[in-house]
This record gives C-alpha cells, sequence and structure tokens, in this order.
C-alpha cells in the first residue's frame, strides 16, 4: 500500500469550492443533504437558510452553507430528528461556525511572546 | 464472518417490538454519536448501534436475521444453504459464496438487491494538513481511503483506494472541497457518493492566518518607533522594506497590500490577501551602564502618564 501509486487523479471540473464565491442549486443542495425540496423550503421561510440574492426562479444557495446543512442531515438520520429539530441543529452549527471564525481571527491576532 | 448479536448490541430483548428498538437506538445514539461521544470507542459503537437498528426495524431484515440462530458475539460463522436460498429467493438476487463478506454487508446487500432502487454511494470526510507555503503555491496530496467497491454480482467489498488531488494555491485553513462522485459508488443506478476534503494549514514559526490574510508580529525597539526607521519584514514572496513612521505605538497594524494568500479567479479582481505586521515594542534584556543612564535621563525630563486614565476619579465607586 505504501508503494502503490496514486490510482486516480482528480478531475477538478468536478470539484467546488466550498466558500461564498460558489452557489450550489436547491436541487444540489437537496442531493448533498438529505432533505427533500419541502424542508429546504421550510428552511427558507424560517430563516435559516437564505438564498442567494441573485436567485431567479428556483433558489440557490451559497456553497459556504453545504456542510451545515449536509452535518444537519446526516445528524436527522443518525438520530431520527424531526422537521423542528433539524431547524435547531442548523441554527447551532451556523452559531458555531460564526464563532469559529471570530475565534481565528482574534488568535491571528494576539501577538505571540518571544523572549529575546 | 463474524456474529454480531444485535439485540444485546441495542439492549433489548429478542421479542422487543420496533418501538422500544426504536427508543433503544435513539438513547444510545445520543450517546455514543461520534460528535458528542468522548469515549475513545464510540465511532466504532455507533457504527454498531446504526448497523443493528438498521437491521433490526425492518421486518424483513430482523426476520432474515433472527433466522441465522444463535451465536456467541464475535463468534466466526456462516449462513447455512438454506438460509441463503431462502432470503436470496425472497430479497431477489441469486444465491451467493459468503466469503470475505461481513455480517453488515450480508444485510446492505439484501436491501439493496430487495429494493431494486438506485442507492447513492458513500460519501467520505477526509482533513489533510498542508504547509502555508503549500497554501501559498499550490501542491498535490495523496489520499488514502477505503472504498467500497462493488463485484458483479452486487456484493461491496472494501478496497484500499488511491486519490491525487491538487490543492489550488490560495487554499485557507479550514476550507473545504467537495469532489463530485468520487465518494464511494452508487448501487442500482444510483449516483456515486461524494468526497468532502477540508484543508488545514499547520501552525507556522513566524505567521497567523485568517483566510487570505496573514499576521506577523513585528518587534521595534522603542527608538525605532519613536523616531522612525526603515524595517526588513519576511513574506511568503521574500523580503520587504517597511517604512515606520515617526510616533508609531505598539500594537499598530501595518498593513503591507497583497502580501498575504493568493485568491482563486473566482473571488473577482481581488487577487490576494494582505498581510498585516502588527507592532510589538520591545526592549534590550540586558542594559548597559550607558543605556540605562540615557533611561533615567529621559526618565527624569519626560512628562508623558500613560496611566493617566487611571485616574481615581474616572473609576466607578
Amino acid at each position: 500500500m505504501p508503494n502503490a501509486m496514486p490510482n486516480s487523479i482528480v478531475d477538478h471540473r468536478n470539484t467546488m469550492w466550498l466558500d461564498p464565491s460558489q452557489f450550489v442549486t436547491l436541487a444540489e443542495l437537496m442531493q448533498i443533504s438529505g432533505f427533500t425540496e419541502h424542508d429546504i423550503r421550510d428552511f427558507v421561510d424560517i430563516g435559516v437558510l437564505v438564498p442567494a440574492a441573485s436567485s431567479a426562479v428556483q433558489p440557490e444557495f451559497s456553497a459556504a452553507c453545504v456542510m451545515t446543512v449536509r452535518k444537519a442531515g446526516q445528524l436527522k438520520a443518525d438520530l431520527d430528528l424531526d422537521q423542528n429539530a433539524s431547524v435547531l441543529v442548523i441554527t447551532l452549527l451556523e452559531q458555531i461556525r460564526s464563532m469559529e471564525c471570530d475565534m481565528g481571527r482574534l488568535r491571528a491576532l494576539l501577538p505571540v511572546f518571544r523572549r529575546l | 464472518m463474524k456474529y454480531k448479536d444485535y439485540y444485546a448490541i441495542l439492549g433489548v430483548e429478542r421479542a422487543a417490538s420496533v418501538a422500544t428498538i426504536k427508543k433503544a437506538y435513539r438513547t444510545l445514539a445520543r450517546k455514543y454519536h461520534p460528535d458528542v461521544s468522548k469515549d475513545p470507542d464510540g465511532e466504532a459503537k455507533f457504527k454498531d448501534l446504526a448497523e443493528a437498528y438498521q437491521t433490526l426495524k425492518d421486518a424483513d431484515k430482523r426476520a432474515a436475521y433472527d433466522q441465522l440462530g444463535p451465536h456467541a458475539a464475535g463468534q466466526d460463522f456462516a449462513p447455512s444453504r438454506d438460509w441463503g436460498e431462502t432470503f436470496h429467493r425472497e430479497f431477489g438476487g441469486e444465491q451467493q459464496s459468503f466469503d470475505g463478506i461481513d455480517l453488515s454487508d450480508l444485510f446492505a446487500n439484501l436491501g439493496r438487491q430487495r429494493a431494486a432502487q438506485p442507492v447513492t454511494g458513500e460519501d467520505f470526510e477526509v482533513t489533510t494538513t498542508i504547509q502555508l507555503e503549500d497554501a501559498f503555491t499550490g501542491r498535490e496530496v495523496t489520499l488514502n481511503l477505503n472504498m467500497p467497491v462493488f463485484d458483479n454480482a452486487g456484493r461491496v467489498r472494501r478496497e484500499a483506494k488511491q486519490f491525487m488531488v491538487v490543492v489550488p494555491k490560495g487554499a485557507t485553513q479550514g476550507q473545504r472541497l467537495r469532489l463530485r462522485g468520487k465518494g464511494g459508488p452508487g448501487a442500482n443506478g444510483g449516483r456515486n457518493g461524494d468526497l468532502y476534503l477540508t484543508i488545514k494549514i499547520a501552525a507556522h514559526a513566524l505567521y497567523r492566518f485568517d483566510g487570505h490574510d496573514l499576521y506577523i508580529d513585528l518587534p521595534l525597539t522603542p527608538w525605532e518607533a519613536s523616531l522612525g526607521c526603515v524595517v526588513e519584514v519576511p513574506t511568503l514572496g521574500g523580503m520587504v522594506n517597511l517604512k515606520i513612521a515617526p510616533g508609531t505605538i505598539a500594537g499598530q497594524q501595518l498593513r503591507l497590500a497583497k502580501r498575504g494568500l493568493p485568491m482563486s479567479p473566482s473571488h473577482g479582481e481581488l487577487k490576494s490577501g494582505d498581510l498585516f505586521a502588527i507592532v510589538t515594542l520591545v526592549m534590550p534584556p540586558v542594559l548597559s551602564n550607558a543605556e540605562s543612564a540615557l533611561l533615567k535621563q529621559l526618565a527624569d525630563i519626560s512628562t508623558f502618564d500613560p496611566r493617566k486614565h487611571f485616574d481615581q476619579e474616572n473609576v466607578c465607586a
């Protein structure tokens, strides 16, 4: 195994950075998360998911939300959660993500003490 | 294959109702879920729980499992020929050998044959750690995964596979990449799963990072900060000269534009993050007599009070 040659080089046409500069369609988000169209439209109506401003008839979402929604879908499947619980999960996961970003920013600003 | 006592795993009697099984699963799943469990074996226990639940909650799979007969947990066994003939007839598909497959795959295979519905392949999540310099230039990383593979009869086995992925320059800490269709294979015409790659950047001796911006501590002596000077600052693209204006103070952030990590073309006209040099004032650890005398002279003539805001009148009682 350590000497095995890589048997696949990934074609980057099928790759997507999951950040705010990229977008996913409603159908893709359903496919990734396992939620139905009804579930996702419900999340939008409640306000836990916000479609991208440029959305036309079918909503598009920032790719940055993919991991949150996917995780919520996994937890729903693993723990047999209902829709209300899924809403709470998405809300809390987004808060955690936001706090992790803030912490990263604050850590970057903290000087490192060096004894010369 | 090794026998697993699914009833014991869930802590229920063999005659337990579906509702009891579901309740037991939910309770234990909350305890051993990988996201919350501190148990070092939590992930393996959760996997067993999920496997037990998936089998016992399905009436047909449960019946097939019960017909395997009693065995000790961990015991090597093989389903009887009669069992194979009965349940493969019921679920569809042909009689197969049970060599080289385990209990979870056995019931997964049965479900797949019965359902004949498209089954999406397994998703994989992998983290790879790169150096900051790699994020600046881009690099190839090799991922090692245990992928499910289907043979012609539709049976699943696990095989070690390697993937090479190019992490482009401009990758940032925690950034995630979705590789469509590069996860486990789908079945019955279902799509392949995806591979999710999370980038971690190893701590750097000089730089801290936040997104595409970099931060570096810039130690100055008090006289350099007060009088102004030019200093050399290391960037990922080489050393640059930075002009320090007179009166620079500790904590000030001096921006070196576009000296951070490059951005991908999807970010539009912005090409790079910035490098921020955070000023820290540093005194020599040991002062000579002459240096001490000069500092005492400064102390005697200066009227500067850095703690003026500590005035008692400004403090709440």
